[in-house]
């Protein structure tokens, strides 16, 4: 009998974990004048270091306490930050940075040009995850201390933009050894506390070179499940949750005092197909998958409706978009034609990969799966961790189809680079070598309606070839408290939270 | 008295209840379990949809009637595999005896400091997911147990006297086995038997949950319990139903074992 009491304890434990309420209110925010903001994470930071993480999350907070060379504004323009200007050489090889003068790291040195030289090259060295991102600066040389000059090694129009992720942060070189954990920068926020797994206070810069910002402290705790996060936003223990879900969302909009932030995200997610397959191989069979594929069924099952049809690889929001959703529209009898045509109409059997930690491809995935089986592909489903995900999919291409996202880049060439053959990122197998040749003028084209062209036809190509079904441009959604004001969200997964304002 | 043991009432219906639903999906479901209605998603029980739709729309109950017939296969092909290798090893180490008995008895003790589910965690990490290796790792996690019952009672039932009596008139050790120690052991194996049938169910459901079961878009009830479970701010009734359709097929199988070990005990007393 006490087996059976277990089982019962256990469901009931299952069902009632998810209405339990937080009650212990922060009550204290009112009662003095700092203005104070409370912010829920799914995840804590790895560690505040910018030039030695990958991890998302952790750039969200490090880019509050740390500077970049250039900023972006929510349309994913660049503005100047610690460079307050850039020019580039006639040849494309030599960028001349100017940049700000008396900006002072948090422990009172003044920031140079030297500290800039130190930071990029300790981005590029081998510990460095984004190095290989960067492998194209042949040198740095300091010309005076606010003067910087960056020689390249091939013409790349895209550089500027590299500056602006919050990786290729600016460190005081004498503090490198700590910054996992007493990080130090020039940025609007300073680290006052962290306690790894529960929270992290930051307090104002009262000196940043750009004017303080109006929150004299912010703690951002850590939420890891997005039941609690919303019972969080609900009771106030937190004032903004990120991370939120299209299913929370739906919540949202039913409370008063709460409000729901969206926008789509720099996201292309995809159905890659492994063109090196025997069946795949064939332009019709991968034609006959995109016209299969119903994409606003995918967006409202699998994503709440929170995305954009797109048609090529490319976000929706990027200025570089071309529609080319009309390319091969949704349609299952031509589809069914397409498959007859490649010799595969008694039916064929595909792999579909996921990578289970993320429930928006994994959803995606099964949805897809129902949708091919009506043009007679038998799609079985294997969902696999993240790292063999990397291993056996990204990197070692032993795969037939899969759903992922790519995401958090500025420029078009950043996305569609990976179409180049010999590309480390090409897991689609595919060759084109009209698309290398663009791709190569792409990044030296200086006249922006040309390069708008030379990326408008590589999306126009892919958009017809298929190496990868292309489905959304998701949304980024967030959720704070009514009183909260100028929370943006920007197109690489960054926070200002020197902007944010409570009424 | 077999009246008054209401355990093995309560339990027997459980299953029938339960079982039949899963076999029924064999011949009829209401909808194809796997097919989407993207405009019914999220349903509350209704006249079409009886225990109402999932995420993707899918028909709860199709998904329960079929998601129920791999539960009892996988488990009762892993019991009845476990069982079976069990019997065998703990046979040949009770009559056996002596140096082999040693080996196997120490081997058994092995398997046995293993959790069970970290045994068979392990062992689909080996084997790869998917159903096959659910049904061996279960049923490896099975045969310790199995294995250590069978030598127990062979080894409390081999001083009895007409096994004694057996002996001396030069009966075989196999012949004595299958003749004897199996009606001695029965009830006690068929009472772990049913109660280890209940475990299987919750090591699949468990698997499944883990994304190392079943695949989805198969129905597992493993997997809807894990995929209801996102969506228990809105949608609470959803996790409900699968962990209900676990909850009274297991508890149906150890109140059965239950029942039967009353009942046994009872008859031992009376005789």
């Amino acid at each position: 009998m006490k087996k059976t009491t277990i089982v019962l304890l256990l469901v009931l434990a299952l069902i009632v974990t998810g209405c339990s309420k937080t009650d212990n209110r922060d009550t204290d925010n009112s009662k003095n004048n700092l203005q104070e903001l409370s912010i829920g994470i799914a995840n804590d930071p790895e560690g505040l270091d910018p030039h030695r993480t990958a991890s998302t999350t952790t750039f969200q907070v490090t880019n509050n306490i740390y500077d970049t060379l250039l900023g972006v504004d929510t349309k994913g323009n660049l503005k100047p930050r610690l460079a307050k200007d850039w020019h580039v050489s006639d040849d494309g090889l030599t960028y001349t940075l100017e940049l700000q003068e008396n900006v002072f790291f948090h422990n009172g040195r003044e920031m140079t040009a030297e500290d800039v030289k130190f930071s990029l090259e300790r981005l590029t060295d081998d510990q460095s995850p984004k190095a290989n991102d960067y492998k194209g600066i042949k040198e740095i040389r300091v010309e005076s201390p606010a003067t910087l000059v960056i020689e390249l090694s091939t013409a790349d129009i895209t550089f500027p933009s590299l500056l602006a992720y919050p990786w290729a942060a600016i460190v005081p070189a004498e503090a490198v050894d700590t910054l996992k954990n007493k990080p130090i920068g020039t940025g609007p926020y300073i680290l006052k506390e962290w306690i790894p797994q529960q929270h992290l206070v930051l307090e104002k810069n009262k000196d940043y070179f750009l004017g303080e910002a109006t929150l004299d402290k912010v703690t951002i705790k850590t939420l890891p499940v997005s039941a609690s996060q919303l019972t969080s936003l609900e009771s106030g223990t937190v004032d903004v949750i990120y991370d939120v879900t299209g299913e929370m969302a739906k919540v949202i909009a039913t409370k008063e005092d709460l409000k729901l932030i969206n926008a789509p995200q720099y996201m292309v997610q995809v159905l890659a197909l492994n063109n090196a397959h025997p069946a795949l191989k064939d332009v019709r069979v991968r034609q006959a998958i995109s016209m299969a594929i119903d994409k606003e069924t995918i967006i409202l099952g699998a994503n709440d409706g929170f995305g954009d049809v797109i048609g090529s690889h490319m976000p929706s929001i990027s200025p570089y978009y071309v529609d080319t959703t009309s390319v091969l529209k949704h349609d299952v009898e031509r589809a069914k034609e397409l498959l007859k045509e490649a010799g595969y109409e008694n039916g064929l059997n595909l792999k579909l990969t996921l990578p289970k930690q993320y429930k928006l491809h994994v959803d995606s995935g099964q949805i897809i799966a129902d949708q091919l089986s009506k043009i007679g592909i038998n799609a079985e489903i294997e969902v696999i961790e993240w790292a063999s995900w990397i291993k056996d999919v990204y990197t070692e291409r032993k795969y037939e189809m899969t759903v992922v996202g790519h995401t958090g880049r500025l420029d078009p060439d950043a996305f569609l680079n990976r179409y180049a053959s010999d590309a480390s990122g090409n897991y689609f197998n595919y060759q084109n070598s009209h698309v290398e040749d663009l791709l190569v003028q792409g990044i030296q084209e200086r006249d922006e309606a040309k390069r708008k062209e030379i990326y408008k036809e590589i999306q126009n190509i892919l958009a017809e070839q298929v190496p990868a079904v292309y489905l959304q441009t998701t949304y980024s959604l967030m959720a704070a408290n009514k009183k909260v004001q100028n929370l943006n969200i920007y197109p690489i997964d960054v926070f200002e939270l020197r902007e944010i304002t409570i009424e | 008295m077999l009246r008054k043991n209401y355990n093995i009432w309560i339990g027997l219906g459980l299953i029938t209840f339960m079982g039949s639903l899963s076999l029924i999906s064999l011949f009829y479901t209401p909808f194809d379990p796997h097919a989407m209605h993207m405009d019914a998603r999220f349903l509350k029980p209704s006249a079409t949809f009886l225990l109402g739709t999932d995420q993707f729309g899918r028909d709860i109950l199709s998904r329960i009637m079929a998601g129920g017939r791999i539960a009892f296969l996988i488990s009762l092909l892993a019991v009845i595999f476990g069982s079976l290798v069990g019997f065998l090893l703990g046979s040949i180490a009770g009559l056996g005896k002596g140096f082999i008995g040693q080996i196997i008895m120490r081997f058994i003790d092995g398997l046995m400091a293993f959790p069970g589910i970290l045994l068979a965690l392990m062992l689909v990490t080996i084997l790869g997911r998917g159903q096959h290796s659910v049904v061996i790792a279960i049923g490896v996690f099975n045969i310790p147990i199995f294995a250590r019952l069978v030598y127990g009672l062979i080894l409390g039932n081999e001083n009895k006297l007409y096994l004694k009596a057996a002996e001396s008139f030069g009966a075989s050790k196999i012949y004595i086995l299958f003749k004897h120690m199996v009606p001695a052991i029965l009830p006690r194996f068929m009472t772990q038997f049913s109660s280890s049938v209940g475990v299987a169910i919750l090591t699949e459901s468990s698997l499944s949950f883990l994304g190392l079961g079943v695949q989805p878009p198969n129905p597992s009830w493993g997997i809807m319990l894990s995929e209801a479970s996102q969506y228990i701010m809105t949608n609470y009734y959803l996790p409900i139903v699968p962990g209900l359709a676990i909850m009274l097929t297991v508890l149906g199988f150890n109140l059965l074992g239950d029942g039967i070990n009353d009942m046994l005990v009872k008859r031992g007393s009376e005789l």
